[in-house]
Parts: structure tokens; C-alpha cells; sequence
């Protein structure tokens, strides 16, 4: 297998939510210097590398993935020490009950206080809290011995273990840390194309590092690589679901904001078939991705998103298929070597 | 202009898959122009450069009509052989029963309701089911991804000028820009006429368009839903009282000056125009308005009846008039 699980598990791990990706830029950065051309970062806190092609280059390849994670951000330190918090990404307040967070530059833990059944009266016990009504108690009183821990603006994020799962890996922000991985074992690679990685910022809050990188970039295609929610759990009012873990990446079509390139989605599909590589095919979603930002820079670009399968996306824990890396890895591989 | 409108309205092109649609309109501009490409994305894009002598300052003016119509795309087939789709653009589910859905190899379906032979509710997507006449899943001949669009005939309606068919939202808008193409005449200016993607999506080709051609102006050649159909108000916009200048949708305050342009344009050209405010919907110019550093945008609408349903109507006299004062827009 060429996809890496220990590097997986740092990034996992790492602290990452939408305009404060650093730890996880640098982590990457590390191992981007032997495997590429040239190395740098912009404004917004894009990372890219280039490795150039291998011979005449016959254009011009983006590939992109997000770093950042669904987080919370503090709003208000509360009289009584316990801080409220709004959405930073695409963070939900269903998974977050009773979870452990980490907290700002010095990773302060807290929890999600939820209020005991048995003081709960029995009309509310059935109540989801909106996120706005979410508070973090990281253990003290007091304004005042909250004020020397944390601050509004700090961000947190859950503090999910990496680990494994029978064949699967579990950990927080696997959507798009899998991503990451599978990205940078490309550049392992030599191709016919010169192909630009950007690993992206601010995917969360509306594909902002990816539309300035691709504008950046200006390349001929692009392909976004992004983790794509998978709901297998029984219902049985729902049909089957269109995709599973562990039957390969999903080329997605569409979604709210974005149709995928035609052209390009069909020949991804034709490259999987040929090389004997498993895929899957979602005709649309209700969540968008850094293709919106890509597709639409400068005077567009063509972009198909290559989807990872991961299962309790945005959770506190997520679950990802290893073979479906391997199998992303792969089609991407097949279509830089033959990038048009 | 009516062969010319059937013309264009009978190709396949819903948003994304706009291939077939593109190919009849480069057949009919191409000679016309000076210039016929498509961009990285789809549009196809007109240029015809200045001829004549002298006159005014040389300008470069967008047209843009888009070239993509609203469709459903197969999301999964039942071990039955039915299929359950998502909206691409915005189409309403109560105009679903009865409507014909056309894919790009050929096959045809229509649409039913879950648990109702004979529907009664309003509808919601969720509840309703392709059916082509597959028999299993393996039986039927549609893929996930494939797009349907919705077809009946393009026809005369009653008297000479009104006419039936399924997509004239933006189909009129590009009959009106390629008539205007063929006609026009000797002008200072470079006329840049992009028939754009995805429109009913995002608005992603004019986006694209416009960054790529940078004009000094651009007006959206499009369809505006017509105010007189019973108890509907504002009562403007009206069938056959010529294309509508539209000073304010939803999304975009059309530039003054472009307005101005459009009105002494209709004007010159002796063509009746109508004055409109619209409360529904927005075009192109959305996305060309906020391209580069922004872009001055008028919008010029065809007054159509039953939009985003499978049969609309417009008038051929609002098309007409719509190519006279394209062309006497450009002409000094």
C-alpha cells in the first residue's frame, strides 16, 4: 500500500480548523521538500508544491485538498467560566454532546456540558440543542480564571484518538486529512504534466483558499480531492445508499452549487475501468466542496472531484476505508500519467 | 425565426452537458462572425469585430444568452427499474406528472408519484420516481448522472405570432442573439456574444465568459416571466408588447447609462419595448456585473408565459423587437 497510515494519523491529530491551519501546513511542508520542485504558501495560508514534469510537459495539472477541519469558535466567556461558541466550518451540534475539545493555541481541553436526564424534565429530554446553546466548561468558576486559558475568537476542535477500526481507520477530520495523505503520495510520482498540489485553507467557510489557488495556479484541469459523506445506517423508509465505504472514491457529479466537468468525470470513469481501479458515482449532494472555488477562478477551469468515502463526516469521530485511499491513489495516478 | 427557434430548442443541452446545443448554434454563427471558439468551460463565444468607417468610440459589448436548460439527473435506479432524480436548475415537482423527459441516448420516461395513481397533493422530488418502462434494474437503460430534459413540440399557438415549446428560457434568448448576429450591420464596436453554461445552475459560464472577454459593457439576453396571466401583479412584461427592459431583478440594479443605451437603442430602431421591475429570479448579468474590477450590465428579457414548466410560450414579435434593439444598440 502506498498510502501512508502514520502520516494520516499526525495529521488526524492535528490542530486544523478554517484560518488557523498551520500545524497541519507544517506538518506537510516537512515532507514536501524532497518529493518537489518548488514549495510555497500565499496569503490565505494555501500550501503548494510543484513538481514539474518529467520530460516535455503537455500542461498544466492542479490537484487540491483541503487542510482545514469542521471546528468551534468562542464567542463569549461567560460570569460563570463557561465559554458559548458558534460553528467555524461545517461543524453540527449533534455529534458534539458530551465531547472533549481542544482549545486554542495552548490546546486547553474542555467539555461539552450537557444537562443530566434526571434533571431534565421529561418534555425535553428528546431536545437537540441548537450549536448557539452549546457551552464549553474547561473547569474553572470564574470570568477571571477563564481569562488567562482561553479568549474569544479561539478556536477548538474535538479531541478524537486516531486509531484503527477492524480494516478501517477512525479519528477526527479523516474528511479531508485522507485527502492530504492521498495527495501527497502523488508527488511520490513522475508525470507528463506539471503537476501543482495545493493543499487548501478555508474549505469550510466557502472554498476560499482553493478559488484564489486555482486563480493563482491558472492550470488546464483540476482535481479536487475531498472527502464525501456516507450514510449507511439502516432505514428502512430510505433506498440503499448511492455510495459506501469501501467500493472506492466517488466521482460526484454535482452538488448544490457545483456541476462537475463532463468531459472530465467520463474520463476518470473510462481510466478506472481500464486499470482495473473500483469506483463509485454520486450524481449529487447536498454539500459543496473546494470544486466550487476551483471551477469558477479567472476565466474557469475544468475540475471533476475525485471523493473519498468517509463515514460520519464533520463528527467528532469519522471512519475511512484505507483501500479506498489506495484506490483514489491510484485513478489520480492514472490520470496524471495521461493528463490529456 | 420560427425554424431558427426550433432549431435551437430541439438540441439536448441541460446545464453542465451543454455539447449538442453548442454545436447547432457554432453551425449557425459560424461566417456570420469573425471569430467562433469555446472557452474551458463550454461557453461558445462569438466575436465580430468593428467594419465600416469611424463613428463612435470603439467599444466592446457582451450579449450573453446561455445556452443551458433546467433537467433531472438519474441519482439511483430501484431494483424495479425506476429512477429517482435530482433538480438540476430549478424545476417544480407539481409539473412533473405528464411531462415528457428526454435523455441524450434517446430514451424517454415520464414521471409518477409514490403510493398515488392518480395524484392529488401538491408534490414533493422526493416522492416521485422516473419511469422509463425498465423492468429491473438491469433492464433499464439509464445511468446515474445521466440528465433528462423535458420535451414536447416547439408549435404555433393561437394567431400568427404565439408559440408553445419546452425551453424557451434561454432558447429565445439565443435565437434573438444569433438572428441579431446575422443581421447585424456595420458597427464601430466588438461585439462579444458568449451563449453560456450552467446558467441555471450558478451562473457559471457568464462568470467565466465575462472574465475571459472583458468588456466594456454586457447586456443578458433572457426570458422574464410575463405579468398578464390572470391575477397576476405587477401587470408588466406583457406577451407581445415587446421586449422588456428589466431596470431591477432580484439580484442586480441594471448601470443607468446601459439603460439608457437600451431605451434610445429601442428608440432608434422604432421597436415598442416595456419598462420592467422583476420580482422573481436573475440572470447572467449577476455574474458578469461583479467580473474583474465590474462590469456595467443591462438586462434585455423576453416576455415568456409558464416558465420552468415543460411548456412555455412567448410571442415572436418580443424576439423580434429584441433583435432590433440589439442591432441599433451597436450600430453607432
Amino acid at each position: 500500500m502506498t498510502i501512508d497510515l502514520e502520516i494520516l494519523h499526525a495529521l488526524s491529530e492535528a490542530f486544523g480548523p478554517p484560518g488557523d491551519e498551520s500545524q497541519v501546513r507544517d506538518l506537510l511542508r516537512g515532507r514536501l521538500a524532497p518529493l518537489t520542485d518548488e514549495v510555497w504558501t500565499d496569503v490565505v495560508g494555501n500550501l503548494f508544491a510543484l513538481k514539474r514534469a518529467k520530460g516535455e510537459s503537455r500542461g498544466r495539472v492542479l490537484v487540491t485538498a483541503h487542510m482545514d477541519e469542521a471546528a468551534l469558535m468562542v464567542m463569549q466567556v461567560g460570569g460563570d467560566g463557561l465559554l458559548s461558541v458558534r460553528a467555524a466550518g461545517k461543524t453540527e451540534a449533534r455529534g458534539l454532546l458530551g465531547q472533549v475539545v481542544h482549545l486554542g493555541p495552548s490546546r486547553t481541553p474542555g467539555v461539552i456540558g450537557v444537562q443530566p436526564v434526571h434533571l431534565t424534565p421529561h418534555e425535553r429530554r428528546q431536545d437537540l440543542p441548537d450549536l448557539g446553546d452549546l457551552t464549553v466548561d474547561i473547569g474553572v468558576d470564574s470570568k477571571d480564571e477563564a481569562a488567562g486559558v482561553v479568549k474569544r475568537g479561539d478556536y477548538a476542535v474535538p479531541a478524537a484518538a486516531f486509531g484503527r477500526l477492524g480494516p478501517l481507520v477512525k479519528g477526527k477530520a479523516l474528511d479531508n486529512r485522507a485527502g492530504l495523505v492521498v495527495a501527497l503520495a502523488l508527488l511520490e510520482g513522475d508525470y507528463p504534466c506539471d503537476l501543482y498540489i495545493a493543499f487548501t485553507a478555508q474549505e469550510g467557510v466557502g472554498a476560499r483558499g482553493a478559488r484564489v489557488a486555482a486563480y493563482a495556479v491558472e492550470p488546464d484541469l483540476a482535481l479536487v480531492v475531498d472527502g464525501v459523506g456516507v450514510d449507511e445506517l439502516p432505514d428502512e423508509d430510505e433506498p440503499p445508499p448511492d455510495v459506501r465505504l469501501g467500493e472506492g472514491p466517488v466521482l460526484v457529479l454535482s452538488d448544490t452549487r457545483t456541476l462537475l466537468d463532463r468531459g472530465l468525470s467520463l474520463r476518470l470513469q473510462a481510466l478506472a475501468e481500464a486499470h482495473g481501479i473500483p469506483y463509485q458515482v454520486l450524481a449529487t449532494r447536498g454539500e459543496t466542496s473546494d470544486a466550487r472555488g476551483v471551477q469558477a477562478a479567472g476565466a474557469g477551469i475544468p475540475t471533476a472531484l475525485v471523493g473519498l468515502p468517509i463515514r460520519y463526516p464533520h463528527l467528532p469521530v469519522s471512519l475511512a476505508h484505507p483501500d479506498d485511499l489506495e484506490a483514489a491513489f491510484r485513478l489520480l495516478q492514472a490520470a496524471l500519467s495521461q493528463p490529456g | 425565426m420560427l425554424d431558427l427557434l426550433q432549431k435551437v430548442c430541439d438540441a439536448y443541452g441541460p446545464s453542465g452537458y451543454e455539447a449538442r446545443v453548442r454545436d447547432v448554434i457554432r453551425a449557425e454563427v459560424e461566417g456570420v462572425v469573425d471569430e467562433v471558439r469555446t472557452d474551458r468551460l463550454g461557453n461558445l463565444l462569438a466575436i465580430r469585430r468593428p467594419r465600416g468607417s469611424g463613428g463612435a468610440a470603439s467599444q466592446k459589448v457582451l450579449w450573453a444568452a446561455h445556452m443551458d436548460e433546467i433537467a433531472v439527473m438519474v441519482a439511483s435506479i430501484d431494483d424495479y427499474g425506476f429512477a429517482r432524480v435530482a433538480p438540476v436548475g430549478f424545476v417544480n415537482p407539481n409539473t412533473l406528472p405528464g411531462a415528457r423527459v428526454v435523455f441524450e441516448n434517446g430514451v424517454e420516461g415520464t414521471f409518477g408519484v409514490e403510493g398515488a395513481a392518480l395524484p392529488r397533493e401538491a408534490l414533493t422530488l422526493p416522492s416521485m420516481f422516473l419511469d422509463v418502462g425498465a423492468t429491473s434494474r438491469a433492464d433499464c437503460p439509464l445511468k446515474v448522472g445521466d440528465l433528462g430534459v423535458f420535451r414536447h413540440s416547439v408549435v404555433r399557438a393561437h394567431g400568427e405570432t404565439r408559440v408553445l415549446g419546452h425551453n424557451f428560457d434561454d432558447r429565445a434568448g439565443v435565437a434573438v442573439l444569433i438572428q441579431a448576429l446575422r443581421e447585424l450591420g456595420d458597427s464601430p464596436h466588438t461585439v462579444l456574444a458568449a451563449f453560456t453554461v450552467q446558467e441555471e445552475f450558478s451562473l457559471l459560464g457568464a462568470a467565466a465568459a465575462a472574465f475571459g472577454l472583458e468588456p466594456d459593457f454586457a447586456i443578458a439576453i433572457d426570458v422574464t416571466p410575463a405579468g398578464d396571466t390572470p391575477k397576476i401583479k405587477p401587470r408588466d412584461a406583457c406577451l407581445g408588447a415587446g421586449p422588456a427592459i428589466t431596470l431591477k431583478d432580484v439580484a442586480v440594479i441594471g448601470h443607468p447609462q446601459v439603460k439608457q443605451a437600451l431605451i434610445a437603442a429601442a428608440e432608434r430602431a422604432g421597436v415598442a419595448f416595456q419598462l420592467q421591475v422583476s420580482f422573481i429570479g436573475t440572470t447572467d448579468a449577476m455574474a458578469i456585473q461583479t467580473s474583474r474590477t465590474g462590469v456595467p450590465v443591462g438586462t434585455l428579457s423576453l416576455p415568456a408565459r409558464h416558465i420552468h414548466t415543460p411548456t412555455q410560450m412567448v410571442d415572436l414579435n418580443d424576439l423580434r423587437g429584441a433583435v432590433e434593439v440589439l442591432k441599433a444598440l451597436v450600430s453607432s
